[in-house]
Order: structure tokens, then C-alpha cells, then sequence
């Protein structure tokens, strides 16, 4: 229990790093990207809200260790995210498909990225909404991509997600 | 799980995070928060090695006539210094035996410190990166004011924020990023160099009266505590001049190698 639990912290720790150091290195539009939130979306579909929780707390935390601004924001990013992801597959969606995968992960993506934006806007006080938005929709749809290439990897290994087009066996009775 | 167990996990969630808020501004999670930056600074650091090789020149952009009339105009500037350099050389050697006659000790060599770029800001809107976290901190001597320069010596901007292992700095090309600035060769200040649109950066608030041109070179005037004077920043690509503004403005080149930024050096 006490093994499963410091090694799922060790492994939240080596993604985070990776997001903050190799990924903010990628050349523009990539760098922009932010790989929690979709992972984030992840953990949720193949394990549970728990799980998630504790992606959206150590993740957080490491997140905010290499952060020299206001505290808190990416927690609170993080956290808007896990709300939209589970109000999105609890109440809207109907299936766990690769549309609905593509549509949760933007809708968490956009919704991290926002808080974000409003701590900087907080701390630059001259931040433009009109270029967020512009820059936003490249993150978006590096966002999209990412999530669409797990949802197959992943496919793979777990029968909780739907392909993309239904199989006449799935309807076997 | 049920929708009360849901709400419950929510409500934990908030209650930890509000927690590590408070204690945060509290000062109780500092230490722990000190002492795993300083423990995980070296794996984001090979993690940031990694990155960098993925990063692009922007000359790759560049059709190949735009490439060679960049490096006819590369081998004048070149000629240009070359023979600068010998002038300087030989006024160096002038000044050193005047040195000598006068008794005069030599100016206090500067103190480095080089550190590795260990991640760089996310939000920023534009292209151009503004913030780079770096992998030394208060406890190697840093503080908030000290230059950040490239491998060749030229300024890229400067120390906002220091913590025991790792440190903040902004890039020229931040808009809060703002340095008084002067001419090579002349003292004084002749204005502040500031981002402009953070894609490129401009110095304002020049005299009216006071006569620029273009190619000249742009150095930090020393003005704000811990920033030496002399540091390169770049050379004067346009002049805007209108009759009636009571300032006139230069549009500055950057020196600084900014595509390729993983490993800096800064000035104590």
C-alpha cells in the first residue's frame, strides 16, 4: 500500500520535472503545452477521481516549488481542470470515446491554461486576453494531439475507452 | 463512486490545497519546499539538456540568398571589428603604462557564477521567451539585480527573484524587464531599454537633442544596484524621431544568443 503510494509520488514527480524542464525547451507552440491536465484526464478514465487527486496535489506542488510568482495558481489550475473533466464525462458526455477524449482534453487544457494566464495577468498587469487567445488555440490543439495519441496507446492496454468508430461485437447482446 | 463520495474527494482536495496556500505564506512548507528544489533541480536540469536539442535555429527559416547576404554582411562587420580591435588593442597597452606611471590598481575582476537553465516560462504571449529558471540560488551567492550573460559576454537580462537553490530571471524581452542603458564608449545614461511587443526591444525616454545612428552598440549604464556598466546588449537598428515628441526612440538588435539558451553565466 505504503510502496504503491510513494512510488505513484515518484512517478507524478519525474512526469512534473518533465513537463517544467524538457517540454518548456521544445521548440514555440509545444512549449507552451502543459501535460497535466491531459494526463490528468487519463488517470481519471482508466483509474479513478482518487487517483487523479493526487495527481492534481503532487503535481501541483512541484509545479509550484519551480514557480517564482503569486502561490497557488497551479494548484488551482490543476484542481478547475479535475472539476472539468469529471462535470464534462459525469453529466455531458455519454461514452469515453475518442471524440469525447478530444473535446474533455481541450475543455481541460483551455480551462488550466486560463488560471494560469490570470496569474500572470495578475503579476504583469498588461497581458493582452486577445494574444492568450491566439497563442491558446496552438496549446489547444498540441493538447488535442497529445491526448489522441495516449487515448490509442492506451487503447491498447485498457478496455475503458472506446475506439473510434463502434465494432458490430460491441453490440452483441 | 457515488456522487457523495465524488464531492467529498473535492471537498479534500480544497481543504490540502488551502492548506499548503496558507502554510506557504505562513513560511511553515519553505524549508521543505528549499530542500526538494534543491533535490530535484538536477534532474530537471538533465531533463532540460534533453529539451534543448529539439530547439531550432531561427536561421534554419532563412532561403539561402537571405543566408548570403547575411554573411556578406557578417564579413564586413567582421573587417570592421578586426580593425576596431586593433585600435582597441593598442589603447588597452596605452592605458595599461599609463596605469603603471600613475601607480593606479587595475579595476577588480569580475566574479562568475555559471548556472544551467533548468526551465523556462509557459505562459508568456509571444514567441520569444521572457523568464528562465536557473539551478543556483541565495546560497551561491545570487541576488535579485545581478546580470545574466551568454557565453560571449553579452547581457540577456537579469536576477528577479532568488530562493536557497534555484532562481528566477527575466529576459530582455519581458516588458517588466527594464534596464537603464548607454552608448559604448560615452558615459552616462542616454535612456531605458524595454520590450517592444516582447518580440523585440527599444530604448525610450532619449533626449530629443541628443544624436544617434544606426550600428551603434548599446550597453547597460550601471544605474540600478548590482548591474556594472559596459555590459553589450545589442546595436541600434532604427532611430524613430518624430518632430514633435519630446523623445526620441531606438529600435535595438539583440547580441544575445537567445535561441540557444541553456547554460549562463552571472555576473556578482
Amino acid at each position: 500500500m505504503y510502496l504503491k503510494i510513494i512510488a505513484n509520488i515518484f512517478l507524478i514527480c519525474l512526469v512534473t520535472l518533465f513537463d517544467i524542464a524538457f517540454i518548456s525547451q521544445m521548440p514555440y507552440g509545444i512549449s507552451r503545452l502543459s501535460l497535466l491536465p491531459i494526463l490528468i484526464l487519463f488517470i481519471f478514465l482508466l483509474g479513478n477521481i482518487r487517483w487523479a487527486a493526487w495527481w492534481v496535489i503532487v503535481g501541483g506542488f512541484i509545479l509550484e516549488l519551480f514557480n517564482f510568482g503569486v502561490y497557488g495558481f497551479h494548484f488551482l489550475g490543476l484542481f478547475l481542470s479535475l472539476i472539468v473533466i469529471f462535470i464534462l464525462f459525469e453529466r455531458v458526455m455519454t461514452n469515453r470515446s475518442l471524440y469525447s477524449v478530444s473535446v474533455v482534453g481541450a475543455a481541460a487544457t483551455f480551462s488550466y491554461d486560463l488560471v494560469i494566464f490570470f496569474k500572470s495577468y495578475l503579476e504583469n498587469n498588461n497581458n493582452s486576453w486577445l494574444l492568450f487567445l491566439k497563442f491558446e488555440i496552438v496549446t489547444v490543439s498540441y493538447g488535442i494531439a497529445i491526448a489522441l495519441i495516449l487515448f490509442y496507446i492506451l487503447n491498447l492496454v485498457s478496455r475503458r475507452l472506446r475506439p473510434v468508430f463502434l465494432r458490430q461485437q460491441d453490440f452483441k447482446i | 463512486m457515488s456522487q457523495k463520495n465524488s464531492l467529498l474527494t473535492f471537498g479534500a482536495i480544497a481543504a490540502i490545497i488551502i492548506i499548503l496556500i496558507v502554510g506557504r505564506y505562513l513560511g511553515v512548507v519553505k524549508p521543505i519546499n528549499e530542500a526538494l528544489a534543491g533535490f530535484l533541480s538536477p534532474i530537471a536540469q538533465l531533463a532540460s539538456r534533453a529539451g534543448t536539442f529539439f530547439q531550432r535555429d531561427e536561421s534554419d527559416n532563412k532561403t539561402l540568398s537571405e543566408l548570403s547576404l547575411k554573411l556578406e554582411n557578417l564579413q564586413t562587420e567582421n573587417r570592421r571589428l578586426l580593425v576596431d580591435n586593433a585600435r582597441l588593442s593598442v589603447t588597452e597597452q596605452e592605458n595599461n603604462d599609463l596605469r603603471e606611471y600613475l601607480k593606479f590598481s587595475n579595476t577588480t575582476p569580475r566574479n562568475f557564477a555559471l548556472a544551467s537553465v533548468i526551465a523556462r516560462d509557459k505562459s508568456s504571449e509571444s514567441t520569444k521567451q521572457q523568464t528562465i529558471i536557473l539551478d543556483r540560488g541565495s546560497k551561491d551567492g545570487l541576488a535579485v539585480g545581478m546580470p545574466i550573460v551568454d557565453t560571449e559576454g553579452v547581457l540577456l537580462g537579469k536576477i528577479t527573484s532568488v530562493q536557497d537553490n534555484i532562481s528566477e530571471g527575466c529576459l530582455i524581452f519581458k516588458d517588466s524587464c527594464r534596464l537603464a542603458v548607454g552608448l559604448q564608449g560615452q558615459k552616462g545614461t542616454i535612456g531605458v531599454l524595454q520590450s517592444d511587443l516582447a518580440l523585440t526591444v527599444k530604448v525610450d525616454f532619449i533626449a530629443h537633442n541628443l544624436s544617434l545612428s544606426e550600428g551603434q552598440i548599446i550597453v547597460t549604464s550601471g544605474l540600478e544596484a548590482g548591474m556594472p556598466n559596459g555590459l553589450v546588449l545589442g546595436k541600434i537598428s532604427r532611430i524613430i524621431k518624430e518632430g514633435n515628441e519630446l523623445w526620441q526612440h531606438a529600435l535595438i538588435e539583440p547580441l544575445g544568443n537567445f535561441n540557444d539558451i541553456h547554460m549562463v553565466a552571472i555576473i556578482k
